[in-house]
């Protein structure tokens, strides 16, 4: 989607501090006026000078009192509260001249904090998907977008979050940013646990997918015969055929993926589920020992009282997926 | 009898006459060799023996289809199998989360295209 120049102008009054409200039209405007998408998480200035970090969700049902998240859930504000210059921001939110994001999954939460993160929240994390970010000065990083502010955007580089203003960003990162909170381009949950699986008595393990292949997946339906072919070939490439046994193999949708968190996000949820196979092999002695060192997570523990067991797990495009310890 | 489950403190004994088992060739999986019955040909079968039984399958989204072979371990039963046919079958279970539900919504599905008949113990 191509954005206009009076689009830019706009982004650029935001980035630049100025006022969304008296941004003036190009030359070059359209008849019909784009509105302007806000995420309404931003430093928010007050009437007694002192400058806030909220997030604007909309209005009272009475439509006269902003409300804000918090923590602890929404809170209504007195507009007389706020400074001239923001006052006008929530009177353009409320005549519907700027537009409030409710781009499925987009986190847009005040100062989302820097640093390394922690694995676990990022399972309720919702994050773009992953592309090459280029500053002003030319320097290029491979990063997702975890959050998106009308000032800064925060960057999942790695296991590492970083904040960058706006107005360091090249021209193709605003305009991605734009289709962003337009919702033309996608948020996914990071990652979603397909599998969750306990050895008796012993160790378990899940398996995940990220949230482009659970979609992608979704979309895909199913492929028994594709995925039962790459689980045999799989094994039959590490194991000689003698050393193994199938026991089973199996189909059945993975579990639905989580939500966006709805505090720091717009509500998303991805509407169906995949399908997940599972191959069961019994192991002779010496595919024992071999299996042992190559999968020492999809097979069964030395506790095992049964014969030993293999797991191996794929999707319907035939992709064999690594299982990791579960907590 | 062909295949012995345990499911939900029920055992259930899938049934099939030794003329239809002998119908099914052989086959083992091995790479390269696709079933002889896809699985899809298997849900459709076992659809229709669940309409036939009266029992409501439109909803799918807990399917199950296990592709799996008699139980090596149970002697009695294996030994007992006509040489000739596949020991290789597919359960479809339209409940699988259902540990209620499951016994009486699992249909099993020889690789000729047959279903067993269900024998509740």
């Amino acid at each position: 989607m191509k954005f206009s120049t009076w689009t830019y102008s706009l982004v650029a009054a935001v980035v630049l501090g100025g006022s969304f409200v008296t941004a003036e039209p190009t030359p070059q405007a359209p008849s019909a006026e784009p509105t302007v998408v806000i995420t309404g998480a931003r430093s928010w200035r007050m009437a007694d000078g002192t400058v806030h970090r909220l997030r604007f969700t909309g209005f009272s049902k009475d439509g006269v009192y902003p409300l804000f998240q918090l923590p602890k859930g929404r809170e209504a504000k007195s507009p007389s509260a706020f400074a001239a210059e923001d006052r006008a921001v929530l009177d353009a939110l409320k005549s519907g001249s700027l537009k409030l994001s409710t781009a499925p999954g987009l986190c847009m939460m005040p100062d989302f904090p820097n640093g390394p993160i922690d694995p676990d929240m990022l399972h309720f994390q919702w994050l773009g998907e992953t592309r090459t970010w280029e500053n002003t000065n030319g320097k290029r990083v491979e990063a997702r977008l975890i959050c998106l502010t009308d000032e800064d955007v925060s960057l999942l580089i790695g296991g590492n979050v970083a904040r960058v203003p706006l107005k360091n960003l090249g021209s193709s990162d605003l305009a991605y940013l734009e289709r962003l909170k337009r919702g033309l381009e996608p948020c996914f949950p990071d990652r979603i646990a397909v599998v969750g699986y306990g050895w008796e008595r012993g160790p378990s393990h899940s398996v995940y997918l990220s949230g482009e292949q659970y979609v992608r997946l979704v979309k895909r339906g199913g492929d028994f015969e594709k995925a039962f072919a790459a689980v045999i070939r799989y094994v039959s490439s590490q194991l000689d055929s003698e050393l193994w046994e199938l026991v089973s193999f199996s189909e059945s949708l993975a579990p639905a993926a989580p939500e966006s968190n709805s505090i720091l996000s717009s509500p998303a949820k991805i509407e169906g589920r995949p399908y997940m196979y599972v191959g069961e092999f019994f192991l002779k002695k010496k595919g024992e020992l071999k299996s042992r060192s190559q999968w020492p997570l999809n097979i069964s523990p030395r506790s095992w009282p049964g014969t030993p067991t293999l797991r191996i797990y794929a999707t319907a495009t035939g992709d064999i997926l690594e299982p990791v310890p579960s907590n | 009898m062909v295949s012995r489950h345990y499911l939900e403190n029920e055992r259930v004994e899938f049934e099939i006459s030794r003329a239809e088992w002998e119908k099914a060739p052989d086959w083992q999986p091995t790479f390269g060799q696709a079933a002889p019955l896809s699985r899809n040909q298997a849900l459709a079968a076992a659809q229709k023996a669940a309409t036939i039984e009266k029992l409501d399958v439109s909803d799918l989204s807990q399917l199950v289809i296990r592709l799996e072979q008699t139980n090596r371990f149970e002697k009695d039963l294996v030994d007992r199998l006509p040489a000739k046919g596949c020991r290789w079958f597919y359960l479809v279970n339209f409940k699988g989360n259902d540990i209620k539900l499951r016994a009486k919504y699992t249909f099993l599905v020889t690789m000729s295209g047959a279903v067993a008949t269900k024998v509740f113990k």
